[in-house]
């Protein structure tokens, strides 16, 4: 026997009970600190709160007696409806929910093999089906489960329906419901205890996590798993521990990419303290599947190796796959933010993207811009109300600087603000084209005297003045 | 697996080196997108398993951008490493942009990408390589099959070089009315193709993005440009 069933007239919450208990709308949880409670004597609950019925797995366990301290429990924490519960015990669900709501009192126990027997002679009502169901039962004069189970399945089903052979198989004590959910199968790891030793130089861990590794590699891939995240755990000699969570872009059961990312962890910390032994567990894992692809997309036969590639690239922190943010900043260097892209971000873009867009876009000259403005030295003359770049030169490391001449030069366009929430800036763009036929934006900073010390250092900055934004190309 | 199909890629190629993988000749050459520089690159595009060296210069980003997009468009993947950090915008269509963190490792990324063999294009900008480095990727380009374009590739020995001009005078410009010039509209792009045996010259117009800043302080005022 494995199942105890907790049953009491307050728990119940479904459209009859609630008539039955005068409260339309009652909660439809478990009673307050009532599964805490049970919990502390066996492994697993669940609550129906339709039939009002607590699931107790008790396989394993003496089931009577853990049947006894439950109800026991219950009655003396004062739990809502406890005074009043009953338990049943039996190997199948319904018998022991049935032994629980036909107890007088206490626990009620059902012979393993005698569960048929028992439910004969007890009421179709006791299994609460629905009322509709139980007057056709009525009409034809079915009321107990025995006359129910002595039917032939065909009869049940042309006569009652779908609902009709469910309850059929209950009262044959054939329960097919499931409880509880599975239990999860437990996560691969590996550890190693240093009983003689210390360890204080990490790089020294790599043969240990290599060979716990293998280990953690080989139980994966026996379950048809893939890891999507290692934990490193290092116990420390003075106490407590040291971990780290390692996440790869592509989860992966393969070795050498985790011991990668071991050797690149390792090589970069310094320890605490000295290690006392390794850890190696599996944080997060996904089902090894392959991915359905289109047999047209030309690129679906390489996506696996692309993947890999990717997250190679990615783990190694060798590049970032980014795409851009656009902001309605003024100015252009902090218009732009990059945002670093994951790897099932690409590759759904790309398969996207393919699908979709069959036709290329007219090529067009785009702005480049600087990372940060580039100064520069600018020979102007004054036009209306402002002054007019008509040659520069740019201070470049290793190039022999030069003077080019600004043939054609569009605006100013200007900009200002940063009042209120950073340095304030004013700015006067220009688009120009030089003597080698490049269109450049330039730009004259007009708070640079400003930022220098006002109007007496306006001659020696000449140079600080003008900026190279960026070109078209 | 990865490592027998390799050793059976080995294989074929000692058996017949001249073989070229069926995929480039069906797959044809990578387009740019402007049909006269098409048809002045040999095949009719970027060469597949092939460096073009490509000289920067004014329309090179616009057409290699392009060219991505197009790859793209046709269902195939390709890959721009960003080594100087200079591209405003992102790319159309979904190709992959990279930042990676140094020289070198633009290098690395551009040779991963290459190795993969699920890349048509690769655009390398930002990133000189060194005598090595360019032998590596050159194998890369091989094995995998794709199509590299080295901007500032000099000291490749690319099957293709192609370098953009523009003059000063080849910009047409939207004027005011007082006939001073204001926004750039197009450009005339002179382009010279040199491969061994071949050596064209293309002469096309490329429109010109303004949609540069939107120089208003707040969304909700308007532009204060220009002071006349």
């Amino acid at each position: 026997m494995s199942l105890i069933c907790l049953w009491s007239p307050g728990w119940e919450t479904g459209a009859g009970a609630t008539e039955r208990r005068g409260e339309p709308g009652a909660e439809s949880g478990p009673p307050e600190g009532l599964l805490p409670l049970l919990l502390e004597e066996v492994p697993r609950l669940a609550f129906d709160a339709g039939r009002g019925v607590v699931w107790a797995d008790a396989r394993g366990l003496p089931t009577t007696r853990i049947a006894v301290s439950l109800l026991g429990r219950l009655g003396a924490r004062g739990v809502e409806g406890g005074s009043a519960a009953r338990a049943g015990v039996a190997a199948v669900g319904v018998a022991a929910e049935l032994a629980a709501r036909s107890a007088e009192a206490g626990v009620r126990v059902v012979r393993a093999g005698g569960e048929r027997q028992f439910l004969a002679p007890l009421s179709l009502e006791l299994l609460r089906p629905d009322p509709r169901l139980l007057t056709l039962l009525d009409g034809v004069g079915v009321q107990h489960c025995g006359q129910l189970a002595a039917l032939e399945r065909e009869a049940v089903e042309v006569r009652f329906g779908a609902e009709g052979v469910e309850l059929w198989r209950l009262v044959r004590a054939d329960d097919r419901r499931r409880f509880f959910a599975p239990i999860p199968p437990e996560r691969s790891h590996a550890s190693f205890d240093f009983l003689d030793y210390e360890v204080r130089d990490a790089r020294r861990l790599i043969f240990t996590l290599n060979a716990l590794l293998e280990s953690v590699c080989a139980t994966l891939r026996e379950r048809g798993d893939r890891a999507r995240a290692l934990v490193l755990e290092l116990p420390l000699a003075g106490g407590g521990s040291w971990s780290r969570t390692l996440r790869a872009a592509l989860s992966t059961s393969e070795r050498d990419p985790w011991l990668r990312r071991l050797r690149d962890l390792l090589d970069r910390i310094r320890l605490p303290d000295a290690v006392t032994g390794v850890s190696l567990r599996v944080d997060a894992t996904e089902p090894a599947a392959a991915t359905q692809g289109d047999l047209f997309d030309r690129g679906f036969a390489s996506r696996g190796a692309v993947e890999v590639a990717l997250a190679r690239l990615i783990d190694g922190e060798i590049a970032s796959f980014v795409a851009p943010d656009f902001s309605r900043h003024p100015l252009p260097e902090r218009r732009t933010r990059w945002r670093a892209q994951e790897l099932v971000e690409l590759i759904e873009t790309r398969s996207a993207d393919a699908t979709l867009a069959q036709s290329a876009p007219e090529p067009k000259l785009t702005l480049q811009l600087l990372p940060e403005p580039r100064a520069i030295r600018v020979q102007t003359r004054r036009r209306r109300d402002h002054l007019l770049p008509v040659r520069y030169r740019v201070e470049a490391k290793g190039a022999r600087p030069r003077w080019y001449t600004l043939v054609t030069a569009a605006g100013p366009e200007r900009i200002s603000g940063g009042e209120y929430d950073e340095r304030p800036f004013a700015r006067e763009y220009f688009r120009c084209v030089d003597d080698s036929g490049t269109l450049l934006w330039l730009f004259r900073d007009a708070l640079a005297q400003a930022h220098e010390g006002g109007e007496s250092a306006r001659s020696a900055s000449a140079q600080g003045d003008w900026y190279l934004q960026g070109w078209w190309e | 697996m990865a490592a027998q199909v390799h050793a059976l890629k080995e294989l074929l190629e000692k058996r017949f080196p001249s073989a070229v993988p069926l995929v480039w000749r069906t797959a044809g050459a990578i387009r740019t997108g402007v049909a006269e520089l098409d048809r002045a690159l040999p095949g009719g595009g970027l060469p597949r398993g092939r460096v073009v060296g490509w000289t920067p210069g004014p329309g090179s980003v616009a057409l290699l951008r392009s060219a991505c997009a197009a790859a793209v468009g046709g269902g195939e993947r390709a890959a721009w490493v960003d080594g100087g950090g200079t591209l405003a915008a992102g790319l159309e269509n979904g190709a992959l942009l990279l930042r990676p963190t140094g020289r070198c490792q633009a290098l690395e990324s551009a040779e991963e990408l290459l190795r993969s063999g699920g890349f048509a294009l690769v655009v390398l900008c930002g990133a000189r390589a060194a005598d090595a480095e360019r032998v590596r990727l050159s194998r890369a380009v091989r094995e995998g099959g794709s199509t590299l374009v080295a901007l500032d590739g000099e000291g490749f020995l690319a099957g293709v070089r192609v370098s953009t001009h523009i003059g000063p005078t080849d910009w047409r410009w939207r004027l005011d009315p007082w006939g001073e010039p204001v926004v750039p509209e197009a450009v005339c792009v002179h382009a010279r193709v040199r491969a061994p045996g071949w050596n064209r010259e293309a002469e096309f117009w490329l429109r010109v993005v303004s949609d540069e800043p939107d120089l208003s302080v707040e969304p909700g005022l308007g532009d204060r440009r220009g002071s006349d």
